[in-house]
């Protein structure tokens, strides 16, 4: 092993370990300026829980403007929270939220009916750029409010959300969507103009709300020291009344700045690179160096997941977003379990592959809002429940896995030569152990979820639409082992069949909420049914391609690779035998 | 010239066993005759088939309740299965025309045929395949723990009784009403103390026709039932109409028939079927006049929003009322209402517990006693459970779900049953393989 191959993976390593811990360190406010960061940090309570500013900030200007940071008049790119404060203060004589170019209309003819020019590439529009036409908008709001919301054609849509990110900016602008002002101990919040009102009427000091309101004042002032100060003294203010609410805030404005799930989807993709790179040449090196950033990532993962745990107090699972961020945290330490039984690389790249994949399903979902929303009280926490979320979506989870593992063993068999009786037998034993782990799961899931039912209704099985969506991944994997069992089928067969695995559980995932659409769907999640749509397709690719007949599979119609060396060391013959499929 | 002669060697052996399966040969008498239904195969057949099930059943519920489909599809023997969903189906994933007619439909197994089948198979295997070692011991676990679930779910499917019962705030209640099940009550007061109740079941009012018996005071003539109604404020114009009624608010309100609730909707409402009556003197001609009654004029109705007053008519000198109703079933113990709790998360109206105090009398059993329901914390008695459901608008009441299953700790056996035979089984696998793996 010559000096390179055996530091390589070191370096590598070492690269992301230094970029990771220089993302985490934030830097301080500039001296002299306002401190924003440290105005993100304060709790408030949005959304039925306390959270920092800095969430607040990012969760509304994402809905508004499908982004976490604007860019300013002079072109500089800004932090939500600096919207933020621009916004709370606009009443109070700040010009500057106005003019910040957040609205995010792409729907031309909505732009023409503001006699606004198409704007590409940042399709991002100002409040000042759009009270001209106040009046028509009003007038096509309240038509389209009067059609039933199945009946509304595009254009009534876009028009209605528009109107809904009007009115977010409109509530923070007025300081009465948002619980700011904490009684003396936290326990009742109210908006800043409540209080304000409050204090007009009844005379009595609401000194919390004064302080507020002079932060407020000395940033339209431009006093940054004055600004600076009076945060720290209301930071410590709240510390005192209520140290548990801060702590948990500023530990969320730190999540929230690292984005932690955008630097794991970095690594996979990264991860993958060398994976794909380390199956053409350079093997060892590269094979190791993608499997370690992969451990990273998932450390990073494990430490979100736990993170948001904290943060809401729930189990991982509480809506279709962290279900995606959680498959994709079960996915990876599966597959990177079966990467440390296995050594073939293969594993990573499977790991990278799913890892990446859930990171972006979950990005896409993460757009409707707060991801840590609250639940509903029947689905609050309790034992059944989190143990039944979390179990159903491992067996989700290892069903994904297999399927993967499965097209995996179909292209490599029909597209190269790579799949030799070695890597034949390892891949068939992986899909055949998920599919028992995922049986395992998915229906101990399924039947926790009827206990918690009963523990909270009464009625056990009730067949619904969700409940059918777990039952049908539990009959699936039950019938694969059946199937391989009874020599129904045999190793491809049972690859075949996997993939299917894959079309079931992506139609209880995503398939069964779509359903409540109904005859007219244009629904809010269209795309959700489009992009399952989608994954059927391809999924149904894989199987007609698996199910061409064996002899037409590169692997198998050509010479058997050289039988490895059964006296090689364990770990190695699997390397060898990709070696010798390659040569 | 000779061309170089291609050689092709064998494929490679590819489809290696790497299990031993689980069907050997034998040849005693029972096997041969038990053959065919014990089958894995049988098996396969039988996992396709209730998957077809459970996909045909999930798409009926985007045109009809919950508890129509279950009735339809799994608590028969076989079902007719419209291909018109199959277009809507499309039309959501597909993007298909919406409006898309397909009509006519297919028969297919119902949930009694399929399970009972998959029993049979399953019983079947394990008398000639039984074998008591360790091997098989997981195997074993787990296929009795299905058995206890399909018993547990059959035994529910027939015997269970979900019900609700709705308590105004400091008041009593000693009766349930049975969920999906109604009836027409007519009541007139023998005394202070004592009312006359005569109550007609939907099953037979669904029948239609004319209604005689000794014990009504009149003839029923059951004009139209409908399985759902929606209720909505009357539009101007419409106050007097025929299916418009005054309500304890002073205003209008319209019943109107539509379809069934969807079981797909996240809403979950109940249906609420309505009946149109006309009244006869009895073994007469002589209308006294229709009624249309739905519940959602009923007090107790658990999605009712708004209160009515009773609806009367007149015979002989004596009023009767008529009221439209779920099963009304009387229980031998009293839930007295003392306090009720909705809370909810701070600055929004996302509930986030409800809670009922409650005084549980039964002289009986000797049961005085107070306690608690809320969320996850039911209360159990005489072999029934009440679970905190819902409450009454504005907070004045609350809603219980009171559930009679013979069958409730079933499922809690065979999830253990099934789990820890699954982590047997498959453990003893894994093992066996790292073994030779030589990682452990």
């Amino acid at each position: 092993m010559s000096t390179l191959e055996r530091y390589f993976p070191f370096g590598a390593v070492g690269l992301a370990v230094i970029y990771l811990v220089s993302v985490a360190i934030s830097p301080a406010d500039p001296a002299g300026q306002f401190r924003v960061r440290e105005f993100s940090r304060l709790p408030v309570v949005d959304g039925g829980r306390v959270k920092p500013m800095d969430t607040l900030a990012r969760i509304n200007l994402m809905l508004i403007s499908n982004r976490q940071t604007f860019t300013d008049e002079q072109g500089k790119s800004q932090p939500a929270a600096r919207w933020l404060l621009d916004t709370f203060t606009s009443r109070l004589g700040n010009p500057a939220a106005e003019k910040h170019k957040v609205f995010r209309i792409e729907n031309d003819q909505v732009l023409a009916f503001l006699g606004l020019e198409e704007r590409p590439g940042s399709l991002r529009y100002s409040l000042a750029e759009i009270t001209p036409k106040m009046d028509s908008l009003r007038d096509a709001v309240s038509k389209a409010q009067a059609v039933d919301g199945k009946q509304r054609d595009l254009f009534q849509k876009k028009i209605l959300e528009l109107a809904q990110h009007l009115s977010i900016y409109l509530g923070l602008e007025r300081l009465d969507s948002v619980l700011m002002v904490p009684s003396a101990h936290g326990e009742d919040w109210k908006s800043l103009a409540q209080a304000m009102s409050e204090e007009r009427q009844t005379g009595a000091e609401n000194a919390t709300a004064r302080a507020l309101a002079q932060i407020l004042l000395t940033y339209v002032e431009n006093k940054p020291e004055e600004f600076n100060r009076l945060v720290g003294q209301y930071r410590d203010r709240l510390t005192q009344q209520m140290p548990e609410d801060v702590e948990r805030a500023d530990f969320e404005t730190f999540f929230n700045h690292f984005e932690p799930f955008y630097q794991c989807s970095l690594l996979y993709v990264f991860a993958f690179v060398l994976c794909c790179i380390g199956w053409a040449t350079f093997t060892g090196p590269l094979n190791r160096t993608a499997f370690w950033l992969t451990v990273i990532a998932l450390g990073i993962q494990t430490w979100a997941l736990c993170a948001r745990m904290y943060l809401q107090g729930r189990p991982p699972v509480t809506n279709l977003y962290s279900s995606a961020v959680f498959i994709g945290w079960g996915a990876l330490t599966l597959a990177l379990i079966l990467e440390v039984i296995f050594r073939n690389g293969l594993c990573t790249l499977v790991a990278t592959v799913l890892g990446g994949v859930t990171m972006l399903i979950a990005h896409h979902l993460a757009g409707t809002g707060d991801t840590l929303e609250m639940m509903q009280a029947v689905l609050d926490t309790n034992f059944w429940l989190a143990t039944h979320v979390t179990c159903v979506t491992l067996g989700y989870t290892a069903t994904f896995v297999a399927g993967f593992f499965a097209i995996l063993f179909i292209l490599l068999g029909v597209a190269t030569p790579a799949l030799n009786r070695d890597l034949f037998k390892s891949l068939s034993q992986i899909i055949y152990g998920v599919v028992c782990f995922a049986t395992l799961l998915s229906f101990t899931g399924t039947v926790l979820g009827g206990i918690w039912a009963d523990q909270s209704w009464g009625r056990f099985w009730g067949w619904d639409p969700k409940e059918n969506g777990a039952l049908l991944i539990v009959i699936w994997n039950a019938l694969i082992l059946h199937a391989r069992w009874s020599g129904l089928v045999k190793q491809r067969g049972m690859a075949v069949l996997a993939v299917v695995g894959n079309m079931v559980t992506g139609w209880s995932w995503f398939g069964t909420n779509q359903l409540s659409v109904g005859l007219h769907a244009y629904g809010f999640n269209d795309q959700l049914a489009k992009g399952l749509t989608v994954f059927w397709a391809t999924q149904l690719a894989f199987v007609i391609v698996g199910l061409v007949p064996t002899e037409k599979w590169r692997s198998f119609g050509r010479a058997e690779p050289p039988r490895p060396d059964n006296g090689a060391p364990r770990g190695s013959r699997e390397r060898s035998a990709l070696a010798g499929a390659r040569s | 010239m000779v061309k170089a002669i291609e050689t092709r060697p064998a494929p490679v052996a590819v489809e290696e066993r790497f299990d031993e399966p689980l069907e050997r040969p034998q040849k005693s008498a029972l096997a041969r005759a038990l053959g065919p239904v014990a089958s894995l195969r049988l098996t396969v057949l039988l996992f396709v088939l209730s998957l077809v099930l459970v996909f045909c059943s999930t798409l009926a519920q985007m045109n009809a309740s919950n508890w129509t489909v279950v009735k339809d599809y799994y608590r028969s023997f076989y079902v007719w299965v419209p291909f018109q969903m199959f277009a809507q189906f499309s039309h959501i994933f597909f993007g298909t025309k919406h409006d898309a007619v397909w009509s006519g439909s297919f028969p297919f197994p119902g949930g009694w045929v399929i399970g009972g089948l998959l029993l049979v198979n399953l019983l079947a295997a394990h008398a000639i395949r039984f074998k008591l070692n360790w091997k098989r011991a997981g195997i074993l676990m787990i296929h009795s723990g299905l058995v206890v679930m399909m018993l547990g779910e059959l035994v529910a499917g027939l015997f269970a009784v979900e019900a609700k019962m709705s308590i105004p705030v400091g008041d009593s209640s000693n009766y349930v009403d049975v969920s999906h099940k109604n009836e027409l009550a007519i009541t007139t007061s023998l005394d202070d103390k004592k009312d006359q109740v005569v109550v007609i079941p939907d099953s037979i009012l669904k029948k239609g026709g004319i209604i005689r018996n000794e014990l009504l005071p009149v003839d029923v003539e059951v004009v139209e039932y409908a399985d759902n109604s929606d209720i909505a404020v009357a539009k101007p114009g419409e106050e007097n109409a025929a299916d418009t009624r005054v309500a304890d608010d002073g205003r209008a309100y319209k019943v109107v028939v539509k379809e069934e609730e969807s079981g797909t909707d996240t809403n979950g409402r109940d249906n609420a079927p309505a009946v149109r009556v006309r009244l006869y003197k009895r073994a007469s001609e002589e209308a006294l006049g229709t009624h249309f009654l739905s519940l959602w004029h009923y007090a107790d109705f658990s999605n009712r929003m708004i209160r009515f007053p009773a609806e009367h008519f007149d015979l002989d000198g004596k009023t009767y009322t008529i009221e439209f109703r779920r099963l009304r079933e009387y229980k031998p113990y009293t839930i007295h209402l003392k306090e009720f709790h909705h809370d909810v998360f701070i600055g929004t109206d996302k509930p986030r517990n409800f809670s009922s105090q409650v005084q549980l009398v039964d002289p009986e059993h000797g049961a005085d006693r107070e306690t608690k329901i809320w969320m996850n914390h039911p209360l159990r008695h005489r072999g029934e459970t009440l679970y905190q459901s819902g409450y009454f608008p504005d907070d004045r009441g609350t809603i219980l779900q009171v559930v009679r299953n013979p069958a409730w700790l079933l499922p809690y056996l065979s999830c253990s049953l099934v789990s820890l035979g699954m982590i047997f089984h498959f453990g003893q696998h894994l093992l066996g393989f790292l073994q030779r793996k030589g990682i452990v």
